[in-house]
């Protein structure tokens, strides 16, 4: 009797816990407007044009609603997503784009040190972002520390352990 | 991806009793979102912005980290040519007192009983005109003379312009929580100028300090070890060398290569013992004595009598082998001492540190000692600090009602244009209970905290509570704020501009500019703006004084007058090694500015401006006695004394008695000892209490701050509290341990504190750390510790009515 | 100065006779590596932390008494004991001689702090949330250091992220980090006496390399073979040292 209960409670923890243990790996992420990459992208932009710290901070940066605002203060088509641009402006506040790459606390990768010393490529990291027509709601590369460490005896970066952790 | 090993662990047995409980869902929400917000420090782009730390007097440069507007990290400032990128614990703890979780909002007004503690906000236009309507009202009525501001850390422009609406409102009563350095008195009583010593320490080869905590606290630290280091290491092959004459083994005792025990506040007495053994020997600068001094030898006066000279007085009087009875140095070591000094030139001595009653005869002496040595005047010696030349602001012109209330008598501890006027908060207190000429009516505390700074804090409080109207500006509710009516936060110094004057004890000026590197993030105004902002609103000749609209105008009005003196230098890397030397003739050059404008964006990006240059022996400038010499026998001090005697319709000679000094009144105007007074009899109180400050916690305003509760001083090893030290010895005959509770007694008061045994202190000595046993402030200081100044107050300098910071105490277990 | 030579031999010099145990080095230190401060309670527990302290070690009977001042930080030891007993890896020596601690790694068994002769490992008790930083002043928190969980072992690491930034820096100039000035850690940046100084020890014209070759240079604890690549100079007397 005492052991089916244990058999239960256990069983309870794991299917309840590997449920929202996996919604947590895999949190769908929605952004505010459907921004399309890929359109961008062939008007000729770099990604550091929006993402504009990419090569002198750790992190490479969301765009502001002003930076959209110097193409988009005008319709550019009739999007109801690029009107959405406008409206953020007017309400003054930012655009509350939501982050799809997230390290743990301990882990400090820097954009600088990979785009502008090693010169690695956005798509090593970032996958055919490039080619995306719709913000992934996932990341498209999936990132763990093996992954991180096999490009990095590859490229013979360093694989010291301090290098990555504080 | 996003969890940690460890935070997926806690959470899925978090999850499990979530499940269990029924409610898993939410409550997990919450726990990671919990979880990843404490798990990172958000990014931004870094900046660095040139300032200045204004935490004490020691003015140096600071440059600070930003990362997006948060303040990370605050450096010295590599360019400033004093401190050279030094900053001390205060500085770098300092963005804890910015981010200061219990800084003071915005304006508040009190609406329970006083010290309850219960506030109500109210706007800046509000709270400026309740001031305003009250201090409006005192004008009207004549008695502008009844407000009193007291003036805490702050210093150079801010302060003056509190002086400046003190006189433009009409009011006498202005004076400032710290008080006058005793190296002042004895620049005065020699020398008649009353500003600190400037000591050209570096340039030093043997030091003699006499209790000052050169290392520790003092003036500006920071120049302080340097120069400390320059002493040592600075002439091939040679080591200067520091002797520290102290009845403890504080920290700059530590570092001296000498350390000489004595009594308590017998400095003085040590002092004209090492000067007897110069005139003695002869081994004293002939030269600089017959040329440069007066009173060293008898001398007749105009009415043809004999005055003893300051020769005679030591060979009678201070024979090595009554100073070593009086200090408890030996006969031998004095001897010694005296002839290394003579030797092993250029010597200087320093000192005292202030605290005892007898504070201005110890500095008199001392420097006395210095002028025996020729270390006036002289690479290594003792300076008078030339000042910046800063523009000067347009006369104040005071109306009618200003002037009647300038004329009415200051209160007893009002700032005076002599040193030997009080200058005290204590001495103010006790004149408000005992009924000076009239009571004030309104007090403006200016960033000071004088119901825990000043000895006897219960007389302050009692005082406090009786003033019918108090304003504190202050960033904290500190103990005195609680008793105000009115709260004026100004803004933290990272967030203002503010100016560095030249730091004490440095010859030559050095002004730091500090402009402001963050936001302010509450409703906090510049406290020189406010000043601004109530002359406004008084109107009239008051706003008049005031020409300026914010306080950056008044700072750019004084810094033009840099420019215009086409001296100096702005701050700039320094090829060379060691400390700032006199530029040479060659290498002046007129500023390479076009315009002021230029000079200002120049002056701001690189923190300041030094002109370091000195003329020794400009004679005319640095000796301003009735004699034109430095001056053995005083006759500035006669001058004040009979002037004194005429006011009060006494002779002279009742004068000095009724102050109650113990010399003969041939003695009285030359450099003698005299002894401390300390409260309590020697039967009931048989130890003798010194107090020092921490170089973490200064006067206490820093006890808030939590990276320097933890380190208060490595010797003592005690954190997040106070401690008594005793020597081991007599502790034993109390039956005291170390880290005992024990209670400290005096006559006035007693606290209760841990003892560390210390064998670095004289048996029958006790010494208490200041700065702890706040009641208010904020979090991290209130009940920690306990105030010395409890035990403290009743016994004073005759002659300002300083209170001393020592006393008579018994020690018992608790 | 030069840029390094090969693998750089990062070294501190710490001159006892500048020292003048003011603490700037320990408040900067906590400062800059989100280091916790404590509470009266926690602190009478002896959970206080810091990466560097200063001893002060008193000798002596008054009147002849004598305290000395010694600034204490991982000594960052090229044969380290605390690398020998860690049971998962976490604390190691990585290729330029840095004791590295990685706290995702550590399980808190606190092997190492007992082993460490210096006594510099602290055991962090604090959690990063409620009364201890409040959200005001959690604006001072440095983003180049994590803020470890309770339950780990921390300790100095010469401020290694300053050297990723310097080292970054050099290679957008195409060069190598120089060999002194460049990466300075924080403790050494602060110190109001310039009594630390710190470079490649394998450079011999590094202002450390000199010191580490003066008469007044000795290693603590030498005798246990730890190795340390923190030097001290001993106080009281004159030697040449050359400055800045």
């Amino acid at each position: 009797m005492l052991r089916g209960v244990v058999i239960g409670v256990v069983a309870v923890i794991v299917v309840v816990g590997g449920v929202l243990f996996a919604q947590r790996l895999e949190p769908a992420v929605r952004q505010p407007i459907q921004f399309n990459h890929a359109k961008h992208i062939a008007q000729g932009l770099e990604c550091a044009a929006c993402h504009q710290y990419v090569k002198e901070q750790t992190f490479a940066g969301l765009p502001t609603v002003e930076t959209c605002m110097m193409c988009h203060s005008a319709p550019q088509t009739k999007s109801p997503e690029e009107e959405k641009v406008r409206q953020f402006a007017e309400k003054g506040q930012g655009i509350p784009w939501q982050r799809l790459y997230r390290m743990p606390g301990h882990v400090f990768f820097s954009h600088r040190r990979h785009v502008s010393v090693a010169k690695v490529e956005c798509q090593t990291c970032h996958g055919a972002m490039a080619q995306a027509t719709t913000p992934p709601s996932r990341p498209l590369v999936n990132q763990s520390m093996s992954w991180c460490l096999a490009c990095h005896e590859k490229r013979q970066a360093s694989v010291d352990c301090v290098a990555c952790h504080k | 991806m996003e969890l940690s090993r460890r935070g997926f662990m806690k959470l899925t047995v978090l999850s499990g009793a979530g499940a269990a409980a029924g409610y898993g869902g939410v409550a997990l929400g919450n726990l990671t979102e919990a979880a990843s917000q404490d798990d990172r420090v958000p990014g931004g782009v870094e900046r660095w912005v040139t300032t200045g730390c204004d935490l004490c007097s020691g003015g140096c440069g600071a440059r600070v980290r930003l990362i997006d507007t948060r303040a990370v990290l605050l450096e010295g400032n590599p360019l400033h040519p004093v401190t050279r990128g030094g900053l001390c614990p205060v500085g770098q703890a300092s963005l804890q007192l910015l981010y200061n979780p219990d800084r003071v909002k915005g304006p508040m007004k009190r609406v329970g009983a006083r010290g309850a503690g219960q506030w109500e906000p109210l706007t800046w236009e509000e709270a400026l005109r309740t001031l305003a309507d009250r201090l409006r009202g005192l004008r009207e009525q004549g008695e502008a003379h009844t407000l009193v501001a007291l003036t805490g850390r702050a210093r150079g422009i801010v302060p003056d312009l509190l002086r400046r609406f003190a006189r433009a409102f009409g009011t006498p009563n202005v004076t400032d929580a710290s008080g006058d350095d005793p190296s002042s008195q004895a620049l005065w009583l020699t020398q008649g100028i009353g500003a600190p010593i400037a000591y050209d320490l570096e340039n030093a080869k043997y030091i003699v300090s006499f209790g000052v905590p050169l290392v520790d606290g003092w003036w500006a630290p920071v120049r302080q070890m340097r120069a400390l280091v320059q002493v040592r290491q600075g002439t091939p092959g040679r080591r200067g060398k520091l002797v520290q004459v102290e009845p403890r083994l504080s920290p700059s005792a530590a570092k001296a290569d000498e350390w000489i025990p004595m009594n308590p506040g017998t400095e003085g007495a040590l002092a004209l013992g090492l000067a007897h053994v110069l005139v003695a020997e002869g081994l004293f600068d002939r030269r600089f004595v017959a040329e440069r001094t007066f009173g060293f030898e008898d001398w007749v006066d105009e009415s043809g009598r004999t005055n003893t000279g300051f020769r005679s007085l030591l060979i009678k009087e201070y024979l090595p082998s009554k100073v070593a009875k009086v200090t408890g140095v030996p006969e031998e070591t004095i001897r010694r001492l005296a002839r290394e000094l003579a030797a092993s030139g250029p010597g200087v001595a320093l000192g005292p540190a202030g605290g005892q009653s007898n504070d201005r005869e110890t500095a008199w002496a001392i420097h006395a000692l210095n002028a025996l040595m020729g270390a006036i005047e002289r690479p290594g010696g003792a300076l008078v600090a030339r000042t910046a030349p800063l523009a000067q602001w347009p006369e104040v012109r005071p109306d009618e009602t200003a002037r009647r209330s300038l004329a009415m008598p200051k209160l007893p501890g009002a700032r005076g244009d002599e040193p030997l006027a009080g200058n005290s908060f204590a001495l103010l207190a006790d004149a408000l209970r005992s009924g000076a000429a009239y009571r004030a009516k309104a007090l403006l505390l200016w960033g000071a905290n004088p119901a825990f700074t000043e000895p006897g804090p219960g007389r302050v409080r009692q005082a406090l509570s009786e003033i019918p109207f108090v304003v504190s500006v202050s960033s904290f509710l500190d103990e005195s704020t609680q008793y105000a009516d009115l709260v004026l936060p100004g803004h933290m110094f990272l967030e203002a501009w503010h100016d560095d004057p030249p730091p004490a004890g440095v010859p030559y000026p050095v002004v730091g500019v500090a402009q402001p590197a963050v936001e302010p993030p509450y409703q906090t105004r510049h406290a020189g703006a406010v000043i601004l902002s109530l002359a406004q609103a008084l109107g009239g000749r008051v706003a008049e004084a005031f020409p300026w609209k914010e306080f950056k105008d008044v700072l750019m009005a004084s810094m033009e007058g840099l420019y215009r003196s086409r001296r100096g230098m702005i701050f700039a890397k320094q090829e060379e090694s060691g400390p700032p030397r006199p530029l040479r003739e060659w290498e002046w050059a007129p500023l390479p500015y076009k315009s002021f404008k230029e000079f200002w964006e120049d002056l701001v990006n690189k923190g300041g401006w030094i002109d370091p240059s000195y003329r020794y022996g400009e004679w005319t400038r640095v000796f301003q006695t009735p004699s034109g010499k430095f001056e053995f026998y005083s006759r500035t001090l006669r001058r004040a004394v009979e002037a004194r005697a005429r006011a009060q319709g006494k002779t002279p000679e009742e004068s000095l008695a009724a102050l109650g000094l113990a010399a003969s009144k041939d003695q009285a105007f030359l450099p003698h000892y005299e002894p401390p007074r300390l409260a309590g009899d020697e039967g009931s109180y048989p130890l003798t209490l010194v107090t020092f400050q921490l170089l973490t916690l200064g006067d206490g305003s820093l006890a808030d701050l939590p990276f320097l509760q933890e380190r208060l001083a490595p010797h003592a090893n005690v954190q997040w509290g106070t401690w008594v030290e005793i020597n081991p010895k007599t502790a034993g005959t109390l039956g005291v341990h170390d880290g005992d509770w024990v209670w400290v007694e005096s006559s006035v008061g007693k606290v209760k504190v841990r003892a560390r045994l210390y064998p670095g202190i004289a048996p029958g000595v006790a010494a208490i750390p200041m700065g702890q046993g706040h009641t208010a402030l904020g979090r991290y200081a209130r009940g920690v510790g306990a105030n010395p100044m409890e035990l403290l107050g009743a016994e004073r300098d005759p002659l300002s009515g300083t209170p001393a910071l020592a006393t008579r105490v018994k020690v018992s277990k608790a | 100065m030069a840029e390094a030579k090969g693998t750089p031999r990062w070294g501190m010099a710490i001159d006892l006779d500048r020292c003048t145990g003011c603490q700037a080095c320990v408040v900067a230190c906590k400062q800059e590596n989100n280091v916790p401060f404590s509470s009266p309670e926690e602190a009478a527990y002896g959970r206080e932390m810091a990466w560097i302290r200063v001893m002060a070690i008193t000798e002596g009977e008054y009147p002849k008494v004598k305290t000395r001042y010694l600034p204490m930080l991982c000594q960052q030891c090229d044969n380290p004991p605390s690398v020998k007993v860690c049971p998962t890896g976490a604390t190691y020596k990585n290729p330029e001689g840095i004791v590295g601690q990685i706290y995702p790694r550590c399980i808190g068994c606190r092997y190492c702090a007992n082993a460490c002769p210096y006594q510099v490992k602290d055991f962090n008790w604090y959690n990063w949330s409620g009364f201890r930083w409040p959200q005001e002043m959690r604006q001072s928190l440095n983003p180049d250091v994590s803020l470890r969980p309770r339950g780990v072992i921390e300790k100095c690491t010469f401020c290694h992220h300053r050297l990723q930034k310097a080292r970054d820096q050099a290679a957008i100039e195409g060069r190598k980090v120089k060999s002194e000035g460049e990466y300075v850690p924080a403790c050494v940046q602060s110190c109001p006496a310039q009594a630390m100084f710190f470079g490649d020890l394998n450079d011999p014209e590094t202002t450390i390399a000199k010191l580490a070759r003066s008469s007044r240079a000795f290693k603590m604890l030498d005798e246990l073979g730890t190795e340390p690549k923190v030097i001290y100079l001993k106080e009281g007397e004159w030697s040449a040292t050359p400055r800045e």
